[in-house]
């Protein structure tokens, strides 16, 4: 309640003194501030990472970007600029054009400007029935809300909340689940906003009611203990004490987040102490709910984080207090010989690795097509040199990206979903670059340019619709280097090289259909030639990583083959290359044939890849419209209309010669 | 010569026919003689002989339990805040109310009611000292045990440190404190029973007396 | 490939060694394995792998669970649609004809020479493998053994597999305890009104078993009802939950009705039994006493293992398990040894693997009694894979090297066997510094 009192007090506060004590806005883009904030190693999830890392998660969580305009819509265009309750001007900088924040910018405005953050659009909603069904007003079928525009309606959020949540995820409507999301969201943000209110009033308006004995004003660094002290000795439930609701939600605040293992954890304990963190919730938490008394160390950690609010609304003092709590947070880190790879990840978060490299692949690629335009000319000189150095700069990107992952979290590269995109996205292109430097025909760049457009396009996306942090500590089970280190990549440059044959025989079809190659041409044979190494080393990769894993699981669980899902998705791979080389040793497929069945082996990968994981799920229609299963059938629907060209193909070439020519087994295959 | 979709149709063949020759194995109704044999370890546990079915499946307990709302209503009671109760039906199913405070539920409050004197107060006290770990009471020291008031009269109050081996544990709960008040009356005699961590029981000491204090017969509006 | 030939063993050779063969074999696993992973998701993994994978062959396919695998009622619901005939080959035979295709037509038939050796050693060590998948399935064992701390055992239950047993009970304290054990294969098929009568000589009664029901519950039956036993009778339950996902096996609990009649007088008594029971049916005969159980079934370890000690390491400020250990002590012949189990490093001894599987640490059951899973293994092929593993690999990569070098126009043996060696030394590398 003390924070909406604040959010009014300051809205409609026209005095002066009320926007004398605010600090500006423009503070908090400060470059200086801005990167000592950033660089603050915080614990979360189990891992030590800089405060930019949760900032910038949360922020695509709420609104699936890594960043926000300050405008009446969110965005650049069409917004006009919102006003600054304090001040009642409006947010603009150089002459008029509206701000736009990073996402460490807009975390210290909804901490120290928590007036000004609850204006913001900021939660994303896809399905505006959802926003009717609080009864509010809504927008646009996809659009933003603040937080003020959904707090009148927060009563029935919660309500209808507790009512869906009890409805299994599966069966939940898709305005169930937008409603359910959205409550998650407007909590979690209601706890940032508050972060700093166990400073601001730590006891709400309530202070009078306090024991006469705490010291005014109350700071909890000063005061924690005596605090606790009174809950335990009112004898009665906290919840009847006065002031205990506002502490309570003032604690909650300084948690910022619901999740346990997300809750902001910044202050690294003594030496050899004790594994996690401490926080500022977590200190108010325990010390009304533990045994024993919060410790000096702890509460002067408290009294250092205050301090940070207390500078306000001085900007020198401010800045001095955040660089004093950032060198004692590293440092008492570096005491526990933690938080080394924070300098490095906020480097790689300012890199970009992955979505630079997607530009300069998608900028190789039209590099790619410009040589088409004028074969043998000089332009084809110049745009194919180009291309060379645009792809092999974004393989360097994308490569550089993964090894730095890597090196942050001191583990081999791939251990999740998503870290199979990027490093098989860099292996596609890699086997690219590699087939091009072989046979300098131009067909390795447009691989590697297609394939490495499409993977870094698709990790971009996967990461904004998980929205949490991509770089996830392991399951006990998963922790053994050696095998993640050679069974897991061998298994995804497996898929790799698969798909590499399976994009070479889409282009095979796709030049067949402008005519670019006929039948029994140099150039298809070529082509044939180029996807048959690709199927072999397809095979060879996928069959020994998945009997790697297998053995790994023999002498890991002592279970070499257990027929689930993922593993049989490896095997179909194993047995499609197979059946290919031998149909082919056996003459029953020639070029077309080849070619349909990489389109087949192409459409088993993205199974393997991405269906096996959805099986259970993919029963009913959760998560249906925004799920995995309509990508992949888009994808087996494009593979089919080849293949029954491809069909088409092999019967028209079968009538023009004479036999033996290709017969097409695609019928016999499991296509879709 | 045979086009290659020809041969490659005829394995099919072969395989279609072999499935199709392929019967099911033995039916019912014939007689089995049993071959195999095993030995039972000697870590295995003691055989349980003679056990009705309504144990075997289950049903005993919940038998019980639908019994136990009858019983429950002879007294009420307020639960202190943060305290709740159990989700788990007890092992005996003799309490009226099976509490749980702490964070993580470990400490345990209840009330038993037992018809008559219940065995006696001294047996009583002693079968706590004994899941405390602790040496039993002479009859001097029961007579002098402290009494607080409860039910509108005076029920003799224990306390008692030590490691804690509840009814059916494995194992003892070391640094645990007791708190249990006995109230006989002619009809019947009534438990209320705390353990848990003893700097958890401590803080709820209060609370335990807050509780006595509340458990009030349940008498019918007249 | 195949050569007109008059004489029918040449022609059956011919057939057996053909691409013809392999690609088709190949190709109907691929089939395989597609349909019994995407039945998985509604019948389970165990049921599953029985029905495809170590079958000869597949009894039907349920083409409409396939389809709501793959989320595609969504678009159009098929319905319930099952091929109720043996149409596909089941793993088994698949995996044997391949093996006779491998072996005849992969290393007899095949031409020799330098270009074909990376394919006949890959081809060998396929072979090799199949043999291994074969012997583990007829002849390894697995299961589960979990312990609490401070205490022994020295038997461990199968996951999947269940029996019926019978116990007699010996009044001799020293007298080591025995039980019959049928196996579920032999009463599994028994649905209602089916019944198979089970004998031993030195039972005083013949066990008649019937009604088995894969998932069900033991109800207390109205007094009409003509099925009750002893007041009860086995109600069946659906195994999907209520998403439509199959429940996995662990949590099925199968029952059947089972009548003890005396050999002499003839008279009958009726129980049933359940996998999920608090305790076995005592059926009593002449004086004596037995008990009858159905439950999962109970391998015997050569030595016993005692749980000393457990822990958990867990990610910081999580609830994500990061390490479980155990210690324990082993004891054979009376002799003890300390030894420790934890993630990815089992214990072997005598043939046995133990692995640590599951752990709690009190917290769950609220019980603060710690407790160990172990998984344990008996496979004479334990190895067999990695050794088979190793050869594959090195065969393939020297024939696929050897096409790369043909292709790209170097010299061949120079290349491959080159690139081998540095493959090796990697993998060598990447085993000494991270294993």
């Amino acid at each position: 309640m003390k924070n909406s009192l604040l959010a009014s007090l300051s809205l409609f506060a026209v005095s002066g003194l009320a926007a004398a004590e605010l600090p500006p806005l423009d503070l908090f883009r400060d470059k200086e501030v801005v990167e000592t904030f950033a660089s603050l190693p915080v614990l979360e999830s189990g891992r030590i990472k800089p405060l930019e890392n949760v900032a910038s998660y949360r922020l695509l969580g709420f609104r699936a970007r890594r960043s926000i305009w300050l405008t009446d819509n969110g965005e650049m265009s069409d917004g006009k600029p919102l006003v600054d309750p304090a001040t009642q001007k409006p947010i603009t900088k150089d002459g008029g054009k509206p701000v736009k924040l990073n996402a460490m910018e807009w975390l210290l405005m909804s901490w120290f400007r928590p007036d000004i953050a609850k204006t913001v659009p900021l939660f994303k909603v896809d399905n505006s029935s959802a926003i009717t069904e609080l009864g509010l007003t809504a927008k646009a079928k996809r659009d933003q809300y603040s937080f003020n525009d959904i707090e009148p309606a927060r009563q029935t959020l919660m309500e209808k909340m507790g009512e869906f949540r009890e409805i299994p995820a599966k069966k939940q409507t898709p305005e169930q689940r937008m409603i359910v999301q959205l409550a998650s969201n407007f909590l979690d943000f209601e706890m940032i906003t508050g972060h700093f209110d166990f400073v601001r009033a730590p006891v709400g308006d309530q202070a009078d009611k306090l024991p006469p004995e705490i010291e005014r004003p109350v700071r909890l660094s000063k005061s924690l203990n005596a605090i606790a002290a009174a809950v335990r000795g009112s004898g009665g439930p906290p919840m009847q004490i006065p002031w205990f609701r506002d502490f309570g939600k003032g604690a909650l605040g300084a948690m910022m987040s619901g999740n346990a293992e997300q809750q902001l954890r910044i202050f690294p304990p003594g030496p050899k102490v004790d594994e996690v963190w401490h926080g500022p919730g977590e200190i108010i938490f325990e010390s009304i709910n533990g045994e024993k008394e919060v410790s000096a160390e702890e509460l002067a950690w408290l009294a250092a984080y205050e301090d940070v609010y207390l500078a306000l609304p001085d900007a020198e003092k401010f800045k001095t207090a955040a660089k004093s709590l950032l060198t004692k947070i590293q440092n008492a880190a570096e005491a526990r010989g933690e938080g080394r790879h924070v300098a490095l990840e906020r480097s790689a978060m300012k890199a970009d690795y992955f979505f630079y490299a997607q530009w300069l692949f998608l900028v190789g690629f039209i590099a790619v097509a410009l040589t088409w335009i004028a074969p043998g000319s000089k332009l084809e000189k110049i745009t194919k040199i180009s291309a060379w150095l645009l792809l092999l700069s974004a393989t360097g990107y994308a490569v550089t990206g993964v090894v730095v992952r890597c090196i942050i979290m001191e583990r081999p590269p791939i251990t999740t979903l998503y870290e199979t995109i990027l490093f098989i996205g860099s292996s596609v292109a890699l086997f690219g670059l590699i087939a091009e430097w072989m046979t300098k025909r131009g067909i390795g760049l447009l691989v590697a340019a297609v394939g490495g457009t499409a993977c870094m396009f698709l990790a971009i996306q996967f990461e904004a619709s998980e929205a949490t942090d991509t770089l996830q500590q392991l399951q006990a089970v998963l922790i053994t280097n050696f095998w993640l280190s050679t069974h897991v990549p061998l298994i995804n440059l497996g898929y790799a090289a698969c798909m590499v044959a399976a994009l070479i025989s889409m282009i095979y079809f796709v030049q067949r259909l402008f005519g670019k190659i006929g039948a029994k041409s140099e150039d298809g044979r070529f082509l044939t030639r180029v996807a048959y190494g690709f199927i072999a080393a397809g095979l060879f990769l996928s069959l020994v990583g998945t009997v790697l894993g297998g053995i790994w699981a023999n002498y890991s669980w002592g279970r070499f083959w257990g027929w689930d899902p993922k593993e049989n998705g490896a095997l179909m791979i194993v047995l499609m290359c197979l059946v290919i080389l031998h149909a082919r040793l056996g003459g029953y497929i020639r070029e077309v044939g080849l070619h349909c069945c990489n389109l087949i082996l192409g459409c088993i990968v993205i199974f393997s890849w991405f269906g096996v994981n959805q099986l259970g799920v993919g029963l009913h229609a959760y998560g249906f419209t925004d799920g995995t299963w309509p990508k992949i059938y888009g994808y087996w629907g494009s593979q089919i209309i080849l293949l029954v060209y491809g069909v088409i193909l092999a019967w028209s070439d079968r009538q023009t010669k004479s036999p033996p020519a290709e017969a097409a087994v695609a019928e016999k295959v499991p296509a879709a | 010569m045979r086009s290659p979709t020809m041969k490659h149709s005829l394995p099919c063949c072969a395989l279609l026919v072999c499935s199709l020759t392929l019967t099911g194995c033995g039916r019912p109704g014939e007689s089995v003689a049993i071959t195999e044999t095993r030995e039972i370890s000697t870590h295995a546990p003691a055989p349980n002989i003679d056990i009705t079915s309504a144990t075997r499946f289950y049903d005993d307990a919940r038998k019980e339990a639908q019994e136990r709302p009858d019983f429950r209503n002879l007294l009420t009671w307020t639960v202190p805040e943060g305290w709740k109760e159990s989700g788990q039906p007890d092992p005996m199913g003799m309490r009226l109310v099976d509490l749980r405070f702490g964070t993580g539920g470990e400490g345990e409050c209840y009330i038993t009611l037992m018809p008559g004197s219940g065995g006696g107060l001294e047996a009583n006290v002693n079968r706590w000292r004994a899941q405390m770990g602790q040496q039993p009471y002479t009859a001097e020291e029961i007579e002098k045990l402290p009494t607080k008031p409860f039910f509108n009269r005076d029920a003799s109050f224990v306390a008692f440190d030590g490691d804690f081996k509840g009814f059916g544990a494995e194992t003892a709960q070391p640094g645990y404190r007791m708190l249990g008040l006995i109230h006989s009356a002619e009809q019947a005699t009534i438990f209320v029973k705390l353990t848990g961590p003893k700097a958890l029981v401590e803080q709820n000491a209060a609370a335990f007396d807050a509780f006595c204090q509340s458990i009030k017969p349940n008498l019918p509006n007249q | 490939m195949t050569s007109p030939s008059s004489n029918f063993p040449a022609k059956l050779f011919a057939f057996l060694t053909s691409f013809a063969l392999a690609t088709t074999t190949l190709a109907l696993l691929l089939l395989l394995t597609f349909l019994g992973t995407l039945e998985q998701a509604e019948y389970g993994l165990v049921a599953s792998q029985a029905r495809y994978f170590e079958s000869l062959f597949v009894d039907r396919i349920d083409i409409g669970a396939c389809w709501r695998a793959l989320a595609l009622n969504a678009y159009f619901d098929i319905g319930d649609i099952v091929l109720p005939i043996y149409v596909l080959p089941g793993g088994y035979t698949l995996m044997a004809v391949l093996f006779v295709n491998l072996l005849l037509g992969g290393i007899v038939r095949i031409r020799k020479s330098p270009k074909t050796i990376g394919v006949i050693i890959s081809h060998f060590a396929i072979l090799f493998m199949i043999a291994a998948g074969a012997v583990s399935y007829h002849f390894a064992s697995e299961g589960s053994l979990e312990l609490v701390e401070g205490r022994t055992g020295d038997e461990f239950r199968s996951f999947h597999e269940r029996v019926i047993e019978i116990e007699k009970i010996t009044t001799g304290k020293d007298e080591p305890r025995r039980a019959l054990v049928i196996a579920d294969g032999q009463y599994r098929d028994l649905r209602a009104g089916d019944k198979r009568v089970f004998t031993h000589e030195s039972l005083p009664f013949d066990l008649v078993l019937t009604n088995w029901k894969q998932h069900a519950q033991p109800k207390r039956a109205a007094d009409d009802r003509s099925d009750a036993v002893d007041g009860y009778y086995i109600q069946e339950i659906s195994t999907l939950d209520e998403s439509g996902a199959a429940l996995p096996d662990e949590q099925l609990a199968s029952a059947c009705i089972a009548i003890a009649r005396d050999k002499k007088s003839g008279e009958e008594q009726k129980g049933i039994l359940w996998e999920f029971a608090a305790a076995p049916w005592t059926v009593s005969v002449g004086g004596e006493k037995f008990l009858i159980t159905l439950d999962h079934r109970t391998y015997k370890l050569p030595f016993a293992i005692r749980l000393d000690k457990t822990e958990q390491e867990k990610h910081p400020g999580t609830e994500r398990a990061r390490r479980f250990t155990s210690w324990v002590t082993k004891i054979a012949d009376g002799r003890e040894e300390k030894r420790v189990v934890t993630m990815n490093e089992p214990v072997r001894s005598a043939g046995y693997a133990v692995f640590q599987q599951t752990f709690d640490d009190g917290t769950r059951s609220g019980s603060g009694v710690k407790r160990s899973g172990f998984q344990i293994v008996e496979n004479p092929s334990d190895h067999w894979p990695l050794i088979s593993c190793i050869i594959v690999a090195e065969g393939l990569l020297l024939h696929f090297l050897m096409m790369l070098a043909r292709f790209i126009k170097v010299e061949p043996w120079k290349f491959s066997l080159g690139l081998i060696l540095a493959f090796n030394a990697a993998f060598a590398l990447a085993m000494w510094k991270l294993l």
